[in-house]
């Protein structure tokens, strides 16, 4: 114990002169860390790393950072009553940030051709045993290799910068007071055979729909406690456990047209997921809904008032409004032109200018664990940069205030507000964690209706239009073909459960056929009002801004289950004119054989 | 005289094994569930689609490749990771139009098709539930037909618009039904034993501190397949695989990476080898790996070598058997080698090759390569394809080339792909040979001849690639990993290291001096355009004049900067 508190501060003296003398590690948590094989190994090879590793001539690291996130799964997937796969898996990847040069300009966040898809974006595997040696040593051989990948980058971004014109100079790092968060760690915990018959006995549920052909349920269960340690003096393990069950259905309308629902849960744990019954309940509801869809008349273009209400709410603003509140600064990118495939804020400019109506206020506050008894999954303590969370305003009445910040600046912000998050791929980017969209003079429903029928009748129009589901791809799943088309430059969401709302007598009848929507940032702040009531939308999210959006999109990161877990709590919105139509090309043929299970 | 021998041993291995004629019942298993849900949704669509649709499809197949695996391997004395999993994945293919002109047939000039068209295959159910399953066969062949009609109307369009194929073989064989139903494989593994067992062995591996990375493991795997096709062939057959590996890395001092390896493939648990012969292995690959530190980097050379059995099995299988893949005859993007080289000599007349599926189990290793039916229902046959240096036939899957109208059962493919020709067990027999102490010696005396100080023995080879396609060079690469120099000044031999074997095929064979009486099996995995299947070379040590090396590229980057953590000195 002694002679460990003795490495922790020589390093600290080494490495950063007085920065952070006042901020020598409490020692609370060491006793913990001990016991920690893994935590232990990542602290001494750190040390050893911070005081040591120096390639000749040239620089040392300034900084270097290890995040471990040691993770148990439990995947079950069924259809029709039968499992398609069961597997548990165990996996134990580390992400070195290992920077070179100084705060000021150093070898993060550039991207040439070359280093797109470099081997160093990937994460190593750690050995899974808690074995100290065997640990170690892995780190060891991990270290070296980012070292040496570290200086030939920032060689080659040093090289870049020279042949450019450039503006202000904004520094690449922004400096984090040290944290220490060693939480207990939490431990797989959940009955794989008893979660394996109710994901059977929910896929059987689709038996009672002949109008549906496709459906899928899946449960993912992820047993994850992360590990931070870095150089200036942060020790963190904080439990990030996640639970998911997916159901999904897809048909075919008898003219052939594409249908598909979905119905989606999250918790923090097994224990905290929604019971069987009522997730059968709204399983039940989704086809129902899907099944009656097969049967709707088409309706192919609308321009008129929406209204936008339940998970459409939640699924609008996650996708249409979180990813521009981002202020990860994009990468420098050689050459310029690949920047082109960087998805981009637009929001980011337009600090202190009105981006929402004045009745909307929005905090982004990941310290909130529930809201009105409904677990927020995109809770945490101390984000993946070692910063500890906190509630951000970023919307106020309307005006955009700040953004959602890293530890990499801007210009304008230059500190983070502990929203550094990452997937297990790449490095960390701002992205938000529990985002909520406040209202104020919210009104009930029923007025929020009443208003609909008011504007659609002033526009002339018999019908309004109310949007009760959007898509949300990374959960219904993506026509493979698709991963490999490029990706459109703003992908609206696309609405799956559409009503049309008679001026009349205010009677809703769904339609189907609307499936591109251009709902934009641009028209958010045309909503003209808005429920006092919210909806609460978990999601798996990619990293907002940098090389993973590039890589997996920017709205819906779900990947397989794999994403940054993010909440969006949202009231239902109306706007006063968005437009809406219907998929242009010819439409699949039917199926030419009925279903065998219900031709019988 | 030899060749009689290896004959006589293939027969005497075979014949171990039950041999069933087709379509007869004797020893066999009960018919899975899966496997009858399989055959009743294919009645159902082919009765169904055939009144319903046009064009109606002439022929669909139904394809299930099922794999229970458990993987555990040991690092250092730490368990690294371990898993079971099973999983079952279906094939579904349509074919419209008739045997002669189909959807299947290549668009030419369509290079990129092949990629477009991969669709991922789609996991089926693990429980044996008739209507789950029929559930999803019925949407996949239902996808897989649209598609079908699709692609037959670009099928035609380029037919229409393009000269004739130099090829006008029809695009789909004709074959015999075949009725199999086999035992299905499982395996049950003790994985709290396997892990300590491990990670004992892996321990091993601390007394070398140049070792960097390093594994001990253990792959276990039965893999089934289920096959039904419109034309009453219905086949269901399992293979076990188990395979222990030792692996261990390090750099040399100019940043050179080097690897080494050894792996023991086996059908069953039994066929593997005992901790004693596990240790051992890691000694070596320890003793290599700081042999091969020390070792001088070589430079380019071209001059006599002779290849041991496993590396002449890999260089036979590179160079040699991706090119009597029967598509590639073709396929009018493709180098076409030995298209038009049948009943000709193509190597010396001592040397004759077979692919022989069939064979489980050579020179005291199990085979890799085996199966007994291909992955397009057609029964497995030993293919003897060079006959004392003549060229006889190529590897056929159901897709005819000029004068080769039928499949010689080697279509073969992993589960997502088309099945395409493909090896099994390539075995190369020579007629003639030497003891390996007289081929070292007519070594010596070739490099006399040529004014060599030295020639090349290749021991071990990790792997190579080859481009058979037309608008690359017709060239292969194989990645040897212990090489000797063998002076002709009676000095001791010498390892080296940094080489890649280079060079051409039609070169290279004419090049072939002699061969060795030794037959040695290289097991291992081949990717190629239907993906990766399980294979097995065989081969005597060769003698070539001539042999072209060239420096392997090397990583830049220096040895780790740090001393492994807790040993002090390197």
């Amino acid at each position: 114990m002694k002679s460990r508190r003795v490495t922790l501060h020589r390093f600290l003296v080494l490495m950063l002169g007085s920065a952070l003398l006042s901020a020598i590690p409490a020692r609370v948590g060491l006793a913990q860390q001990q016991e920690d094989p893994l935590l232990k190994a990542m602290s001494d090879e750190l040390a050893r790393s911070v005081a040591e590793l120096k390639l000749e001539s040239l620089e040392k690291p300034y900084y270097i950072e290890y995040a471990v996130t040691d993770s148990e799964s439990f995947d079950v997937e069924a259809t029709f009553g039968a499992v398609v796969r069961s597997y548990r898996s165990r996996s134990r990847p580390v992400s070195i940030d290992l920077r070179v040069g100084s705060y000021g300009f150093d070898n993060s966040e550039f991207v040439s051709t070359r280093s797109l898809f470099s081997s160093d974006m990937f994460p190593r595997p750690l050995v899974q045993e808690d074995d100290y040696a065997a640990l170690r040593h892995d780190l060891w051989l991990a270290t070296d290799a980012t070292y040496k990948k570290a200086l030939e980058q920032l060689a080659k971004k040093r090289a870049f910068v020279q042949n450019k014109v450039q503006g202000e100079q904004v520094p690449d790092f922004s400096r984090a007071e040290p944290v220490k968060s060693v939480a207990a760690r939490k431990p797989a915990s959940y009955d794989q055979a008893k979660w394996q018959e109710a994901v059977r006995r929910l896929s059987a549920l689709f038996r009672e729909f002949p109008a549906i052909q496709e459906s899928r349920v899946n449960l993912r269960v992820r047993s994850v406690n992360k590990y931070f340690t870095n150089s200036e003096g942060s020790v963190c393990r904080q439990p990030a456990p996640l639970a998911m069950l997916y159901a999904r259905a897809s048909t075919q309308a008898a003219d052939g047209m594409r249908l598909k629902n979905f119905v989606a849960f999250f918790a923090t744990s097994p224990e905290q997921m929604s019971s069987e019954s009522e997730i059968a309940a709204a399983i039940r509801q989704m086809a129902q809904e899907l099944a009656a869809l097969a049967s709707a008349p088409v309706l192919d273009k609308y321009v008129g008032p929406v209204l936008v209400t339940g998970q459409a709410a939640g699924e609008m603003f996650a996708q249409v409004l979180a990813p521009q509140l981002s202020g990860h600064r994009p990468p420098l990118i050689d050459p310029p032109q690949m920047a082109e495939m960087l998805p981009k804020s637009e929001f980011a400019d337009r600090l202190n200018r009105r981006v929402l109506p004045d009745f909307l206020t929005v905090v982004d506050d990941p310290t909130q664990t529930s809201f009105n008894g409904r677990p927020l999954i995109g809770s945490y303590q101390v984000d993946d940069q070692g910063v500890p969370a906190r509630p951000v305003t970023l919307i106020e009445q309307g005006v955009l205030k700040t953004l959602l910040m890293s530890r990499r600046p801007r210009k304008e912000i230059p500190e983070s507000n502990g929203h550094g998050r990452s997937m297990q791929y790449g490095s960390a980017s701002a992205q938000a964690g529990n985002l909520f969209i406040k209202t104020t003079g919210g009104k009930a429903f029923a007025e929020l209706k009443q208003e609909l029928i008011n504007l659609s009748k002033a526009q002339g129009l018999t019908h309004g239009l109310m949007i009760k589901m959007l898509d949300n791809p990374g959960i219904s799943g993506r026509e493979f073909s698709s991963l490999f088309s490029p990706r459109p430059r703003e992908q609206a969401p696309a609405p799956l459960l559409v009503y049309k709302v008679s001026v009349e007598d205010g009677s809703e009848q769904l339609v189907r056929g609307l499936t591109e929507s251009h709902f934009t940032p641009r028209i958010l702040k045309d909503i003209v009002a808005a429920s006092s009531d919210y909806h609460v939308n978990n999601r798996l999210m990619s990293g907002g801004g940098g090389l993973s959006g590039m890589i997996f999109g920017f709205g819906s990161g779900d990947v397989g289950g794999e994403g940054i877990p993010v909440t969006i709590i949202a009231p239902s919105v109306l706007f006063e004119e968005v437009e809406l139509k219907g998929a242009t090309g010819p439409q699949k043929k039917p199926a030419l054989l009925p279903h065998p299970f219900f031709a019988r | 005289m030899r060749l009689r021998a290896v004959v006589a041993c293939i027969v005497l291995l075979a014949g171990g094994f039950p041999f069933e004629p087709p379509g007869t019942s004797a020893q066999q298993a009960e018919k899975s569930p899966l496997l009858k849900a399989m055959e009743e949704e294919m009645r159902r669509s082919m009765k169904g689609l055939g009144e319903k649709a046009d064009p109606p499809p002439y022929f669909i197949s139904y394809y299930v490749a099922e794999e229970e695996q458990t993987s555990i391997a040991s690092s250092f004395g730490a368990l690294r990771g371990s898993s079971t999993n099973t999983s079952r994945y279906l094939d579904v293919q349509v074919r419209v139009g008739d045997y002669k002109l189909d959807n299947m047939r290549q668009i030419r000039g369509d290079s990129f098709g092949a990629f477009l068209d991969f669709q991922p295959p789609v996991p089926i159910t693990v429980e044996n539930d008739p209507d789950a399953i029929k559930s999803v066969i019925w949407r996949e062949t239902d996808r897989k037909y649209a598609a079908a009609v699709e692609r037959l109307i670009q099928v035609k369009t380029d037919a229409a618009v393009k000269v004739k194929p130099e090829d006008g073989s029809p695009d789909f064989s004709r074959e015999t039904p075949q009725q199999h139903l086999g035992a299905l494989s499982h395996v049950r593994v003790d994985a709290a034993a396997w892990e300590k067992r491990l990670k004992q062995l892996s321990a091993l591996f601390n007394q070398y501190p140049e070792v960097h990375e390093c594994s001990v493991s253990l792959r276990a795997s039965a893999t089934n397949k289920y096959f039904v096709n419109s034309e009453e062939s219905l086949i269901q057959h399992g293979l076990k695989h188990w395979r222990v590996g030792v692996y261990a890395t390090t750099k040399a001092d100019d940043g050179m990476e080097l690897y080494r390896y050894e792996f023991f493939d086996a059908h069953s648990p039994e066929g593997l080898p005992d901790d004693k012969a596990i240790s051992q292995a890691i000694d070596r690959v320890a003793k290599d790996l700081r042999d091969l530190r020390k070792a001088p980097a070589i430079d380019p050379y071209t001059g006599p070598a002779i290849l041991t059995g496993r590396a002449a099995g890999v260089f036979f299988h590179e160079i040699f058997g991706h090119r009597i893949e029967g598509h590639r005859q073709k396929d009018e993007e493709e180098g076409q080698t030995f298209t038009k080289n049948v009943n000709q000599k193509v190597l010396p007349d001592f040397i004759s090759v077979v692919d022989d599926p069939m064979m489980e189990r050579a020179a005291g290793v199990d085979l890799n390569g085996h199966y007994r039916y291909d992955d397009e229902g057609v029964k497995a046959q030993p293919v003897p394809v060079v006959e004392k240096g003549v060229l006889k036939n190529f590897l056929m899957s159901r897709s005819p080339v000029a004068g080769f109208g039928k499949s010689n059962g080697h279509g073969r493919k992993q589960v997502g792909f088309n099945a395409v020709g493909r090896q099994g067990n390539l075995i190369v027999q020579a007629a003639q040979t030497v003891s390996e102490s007289r081929l070292r010696e007519m070594l010596i005396e070739e490099c006399r001849k040529q004014g060599k100080q030295f020639g090349l023995v290749f021991k071990d080879i990790s792997g190579g690639f080859t481009f058979t396609g037309r608008g690359n060079p017709q060239v292969f690469q194989v990645t040897p990993i212990m090489v000797y120099r063998v002076y002709t000044d009676g000095r001791p031999d010498e390892l080296v290291r940094g080489v890649d074997l280079i060079g051409t095929p039609l070169m290279s064979f004419s090049k072939i001096l002699a061969c060795g009486d030794k037959q040695e099996v290289f097991n291992g995995y081949c990717g190629a355009e239907s993906g990766i299947v399980p294979v097995s070379a065989l081969a005597p040590s060769i003698l070539t004049a001539q042999i072209e090396i060239q420096k392997k590229e090397k990583s830049a980057d220096r040895p780790p900067l740090l001393p492994p953590p807790g040993r002090r000195s390197h």
